[in-house]
This record gives C-alpha cells, sequence and structure tokens, in this order.
C-alpha cells in the first residue's frame, strides 16, 4: 500500500480552509481566529500552528527559513524544516535576508524584516488571559468587552509583591488600541520588534486552534 | 546564551532515528502487519476510536511502526488523516438496524431478543495462559475445525439480527424516558468548526468518542465514584456492524460504501422529570455512548460524561465541559506533555532573568 503525500503535505481542499483563515487574522490584527487545526505529523505542541501556516502558505519558489529559541540547528527547527522540504522540495536558507518565509518558535530575527517576507510564530498559549482565567467562554467574553483589567492588574500586582514585571517572556501587547494578544512567548526584549514590522507577522496556535496576526503601534 | 552547535542538531536527529528503527527489528524478526490485523484486535480499535480513522490496515502499519505505543499509533493515523481530501458525509446511520454481534442489558433480564453475549472478556479468569507461548497453526486449525462444525450443527435461534429491538423502546412506552424533542440540525463538524462553549451535544459525541481510552475511562470513573452526580444503568450495550451509506448527487438513492464495528451504549439516569410543574415525579434520562470497534468501557464512560455535560448546573469538573472537553484529546494531551522536552533556553533564561530580578531587588 505505497501511499505518496501531497505537496506541503496537505490535500489543496486543506489548505484553502486555512489560508481563508489567515485572511481573516490579517484583517483583524491581535484577535484570535479560530480554524479547523489538523494533526501534523510532528507533536500538537511543537509547532503544529506555524507548521499549518507555513504549508499553507508555502509556493515551490519560497526560499525558508526555520528557527527555534534563536537557532537554525535546535532539534526543533531542523525537524520542522526536515519536514517541509521533504513535503516541498524548497530552499532553505539560515540567512534572514535571504529568507522569503521563516517559521520561528519564541525568537524574533536581529535583522529588521522587510515587506517581502512572512515571518510566521509558534504558539503555544495564544490566550493572554487564561492565566487569569481558565475559561475560554468568558476570556472570548472578555475580549468582546475590551475587558483587560485582569491582565493590567496581574501586571500591577507583580510590580507591588516584587518591585517589577515578573514577566520575562510572553508579554502581553495591545494591536491597534483593540485587542490584547499574547505575542507567543518571545522574551520581553523582542516585542518592539513586532512593532510596525514590514513584514506581515502571522501568529499560530495549532492546538489551541487559533490564528493571529500582529501589528502593533507602540507609543 | 549557549552556542549551538552548527551540525549538532541535525547529526544527532539522523542518529536518533536511525537508533529508533534499529530498537524495532533488532532481534532479526519482522512483524508482519497481517499478524497485528488478526491478532491485535483490541489495539487496533483502540488506535482507530482515538483515531477517529476507520482502517485496520492503515492502523496496523501504525502500530507496526510505533511498536505497539498506542499514543504514537495515534499520532500517525490523525496525521495521516490530515492528509485525505474530506469528500462526502455518510447519511445517518440508524444504529437500529446493526448487525448485532453482542448485545446486553444491565436493566433487564429478560429483554426481546434476548441477551447475546457474544464475545467478550467479561467471564474470563484473568489467569494468564502460559500455553499459548507456545501455541502452533496445527493446534489452531483443528480448534478452528471443530469450532465451526458444532457451531454449524446448532439451530439458528428464530431472531433477526440486524433488526432487534431496542431496549429503551420498551420503557419509551410506558412513558418513563424523558421525552426528548426530535432535532435535526446537522451536526457540526469539530474537524472543520472549532468548539465555541456553551458546545451543541453533536460537538461534544464527537470529541468524547475520539477522546483518549484512558482519559474518558478516568473521568466518567470520577464521576461514578462521586465527582459527579450520577450512577447509570447500562440500559443496552451493543457491539456490531453497521452500513455506511452516503447520498447520490444524482438521485435520491445512496450508495453502499461499506460497514464499520461500532460498540453502542445507552445508559439510564434517573433525573426529575422537566415536564412537571412540582418537580415531585422522575424519569429517565438516556447517555449515549459509541464508538469505533469494541470499547466497552470507553463506550460506557462516554455516556456517562454526556449525561455530565447535559448537566446545566456544574458542580464537579466532569461537568465542566471545558474541563472535560478539552483535555481528553491524545494528541493534543500528549503533544503538549511531550513539548515540555523540547529546548526552553531563551524562555527559561528569561524566567531566571524575572526570578533574580525580584530577589536584588529585595535585597537592596
Amino acid at each position: 500500500m505505497g501511499i505518496k503525500y501531497n505537496f506541503a503535505f496537505f490535500d489543496e481542499g486543506s489548505k484553502r480552509e486555512i489560508r481563508r483563515a489567515t485572511l481573516k487574522a490579517v484583517a483583524i490584527p491581535g484577535y484570535q481566529v479560530p480554524f479547523a487545526s489538523r494533526e501534523m505529523p510532528i507533536g500538537r505542541g511543537w509547532g503544529t500552528g506555524g507548521l499549518q501556516l507555513t504549508l499553507s502558505l508555502i509556493g515551490e519558489k519560497e526560499i525558508l527559513k526555520v528557527i527555534d529559541q534563536g537557532s537554525d540547528e535546535s532539534v526543533n527547527a531542523v525537524n520542522i524544516k526536515k519536514l517541509i522540504v521533504s513535503t516541498t522540495g524548497v530552499q532553505t536558507t539560515i540567512d534572514t535576508r535571504k529568507a522569503t518565509l521563516i517559521q520561528s518558535r519564541h525568537r524574533i530575527p536581529e535583522i529588521p524584516l522587510n515587506k517581502e517576507q512572512i515571518l510566521v510564530l509558534q504558539v503555544p498559549i495564544p490566550e493572554p488571559l487564561r492565566v487569569v482565567e481558565a475559561s475560554e467562554h468568558k476570556t472570548k467574553r472578555l475580549h468582546s468587552e475590551s475587558d483587560y483589567s485582569g491582565a493590567w492588574l496581574m501586571l500591577f500586582e507583580q510590580i507591588m509583591k516584587y518591585d517589577s514585571v515578573t514577566h520575562g517572556a510572553d508579554y502581553p501587547v495591545i494591536v491597534k488600541d483593540r485587542y490584547v494578544m499574547s505575542p507567543s512567548p518571545i522574551p520581553r526584549f523582542d516585542n518592539p520588534k513586532l512593532n510596525n514590522s514590514e513584514a506581515l507577522i502571522l501568529l499560530g496556535a495549532g492546538r489551541e486552534k487559533k490564528y493571529m496576526r500582529s501589528l502593533l503601534t507602540l507609543k | 546564551m549557549g552556542y549551538v552547535a552548527v551540525k549538532g542538531g541535525s547529526e544527532a536527529i539522523a542518529e536518533s532515528i536511525q537508533r529508533l528503527k534499529y530498537e524495532r527489528i533488532k532481534n532479526g524478526t519482522v512483524l508482519d502487519t497481517r499478524d497485528i490485523e488478526s491478532g491485535m484486535r483490541g489495539l487496533i480499535d483502540t488506535v482507530m476510536s482515538e483515531s477517529s480513522l476507520y482502517d485496520r490496515q492503515v492502523a496496523s502499519v501504525a502500530i507496526k511502526q510505533a511498536e505497539g505505543s498506542i499514543e504514537e499509533a495515534v499520532f500517525l493515523m490523525r496525521a495521516y488523516r490530515s492528509t485525505l481530501p474530506r469528500k462526502y458525509y455518510s447519511n445517518v446511520i440508524d444504529t437500529k438496524n446493526m448487525f448485532v454481534e453482542r448485545r446486553i442489558s444491565a436493566s433487564f433480564k429478560d429483554i426481546p431478543g434476548g441477551q447475546i453475549l457474544g464475545t467478550t472478556y467479561d467471564y474470563t479468569h484473568r489467569l494468564i495462559d502460559f500455553d499459548l507461548s507456545k501455541e502452533n497453526t496445527t493446534e489452531v486449525e483443528k480448534w478452528l475445525d471443530s469450532y465451526r462444525k458444532t457451531s454449524e450443527l446448532e439451530e439458528p435461534a428464530d431472531i433477526d439480527l440486524c433488526n432487534l429491538p431496542r431496549v429503551t423502546d420498551m420503557l419509551r412506552k410506558e412513558g418513563i424516558i424523558a421525552q426528548a424533542i426530535e432535532d435535526n440540525t446537522p451536526p457540526i463538524d469539530v474537524t472543520k468548526k472549532n468548539m465555541e462553549f456553551p458546545t451543541k451535544r453533536s460537538e461534544r459525541l464527537q470529541v468524547l468518542t475520539r477522546g483518549q481510552t484512558g482519559a474518558v475511562i478516568a473521568l466518567g470513573y470520577a464521576s461514578l465514584r462521586g465527582f459527579g452526580d450520577l450512577h447509570p444503568t447500562v440500559g443496552e450495550l451493543r457491539v456490531g456492524y453497521v452500513d455506511i451509506c452516503i447520498a447520490n448527487p444524482m438521485g435520491d438513492d445512496e450508495f453502499y460504501i461499506g460497514n464499520i464495528q461500532i460498540t453502542e451504549v445507552e445508559s439510564y439516569i434517573s433525573s426529575p422529570d422537566k415536564n412537571n410543574a412540582d418537580g415531585n415525579k422522575l424519569n429517565l434520562t438516556i447517555g449515549y455512548g459509541v464508538c469505533y470497534g469494541q470499547n466497552e468501557s470507553k463506550a460506557i464512560a462516554m455516556s456517562i460524561l454526556d449525561t455530565d455535560l447535559e448537566t446545566q448546573e456544574k458542580k464537579f469538573p466532569t461537568q465542566d465541559e471545558e474541563f472535560v472537553l478539552y483535555h481528553i484529546d491524545s494528541v493534543e494531551a500528549t503533544g503538549f506533555i511531550s513539548h515540555l522536552k523540547l529546548p526552553h533556553y531563551v524562555t527559561f533564561k528569561s524566567k531566571l532573568d524575572g526570578i533574580r530580578r525580584t530577589r536584588e531587588a529585595r535585597e537592596k
């Protein structure tokens, strides 16, 4: 029973469906767009949200870069890159400037990205309010009412207790004065790189089945 | 941050994968997938049910590749499932016409059509049969011969196994089963659309049926033992085959595309009669469980959780749909747990920085 896999793993119908959710994410920055997340050949929680974005967006001429915690050769980056290359045959690079599509776990490249590039970030827990509210039903309502007092209080309490914000990574951001978003656990010092980035930055949470687009205006 | 050797990652991974293959075949024997298919029925049923993919052949290859690890085999099947175009939805299956191989009721001794024990471990003594290590084909063929001969001699019972009356129908006539309003809204496909809370029953049943067997049973057990409100009675448990048909897009008829084996459970739970204003009358509600293959504990546990999640007031975690539905999927649970093995060098470093900062601040 020899079976061949499709270009970029998915059947075309699945890719289209994923791209439709991505378009919505592009249109509503910071909003968590639900999508029908597929099971992937790598662990759910190992970057499947990012991987699904990458595979639905990738074309034959793409030049791909994959990094994990800042390293091109980290085991998971290597593994994801191998899967994408084996199902698409695209070129890869470790040079940020040459890449057209970059998938990353928890770091944003140091070199500023340009408008021809797409950065895909892998997100474990997309909900910035999850630490203060366990229920998805309730956090969805809080977002719709722009009720972010929980997030502010969390930061306030940290300062009161420890004299500083203890969030080293995953420091919540407000996108276009509307949605509070969890910027995937990138370190806090990477947050400013999200701000008005020329490149399209997409965030994918496979296990939690959500896509987001980052587009910030820092004041 | 520490320097990560430039080529180390790729080479180490390649070696690790070689090592994995070595472990699987190091004794020089090759496990035939047909052996898995014919001898590992329980494993195949569990894997198919948790994968939501009914294919015994593919399941046996997955089990071979995963060296019998259920979570790995399910993972392989689910990932394979993602590559298959989804062309049709089957027509609604009426399990009334199930070809029944096994059917029992714990509610009534005498049921129309009778109790049919069929294939079950229930009444075996769980003593390891050490002779099985020496079992050979000659012996097996001899036993099969005589078994088939005796079965042929037996009078066929005068019951239609494809049209057995349901136990529930008996009670329904009496009017003590809560009347459910017929609801023909098309089910929501949870693999196409994310769950939204509060969920519809169709979503809950789908997530429960593809749940990890151990997780579904554990939560069902917790509910039964005290972290839930009910002690159900198994009204009817059936194992058998149902036909799958798809609608003919050109006409009114349908195409038969095959049959699948399922386990189906209807559990009875007494609850206040909603149509009785005084609230001093009880009636029975039905908890429903169904899954691919013969997975009886899972199907019963599912029927308990189905009832739990229908409960309006949430007193226990087993009645909280987010708690139950978000955490029983094998691929999701094992995926997130196993991601803890991934490097967290940067994230952990920033966590340490945070801890150090608070300590320094306090010391000042």
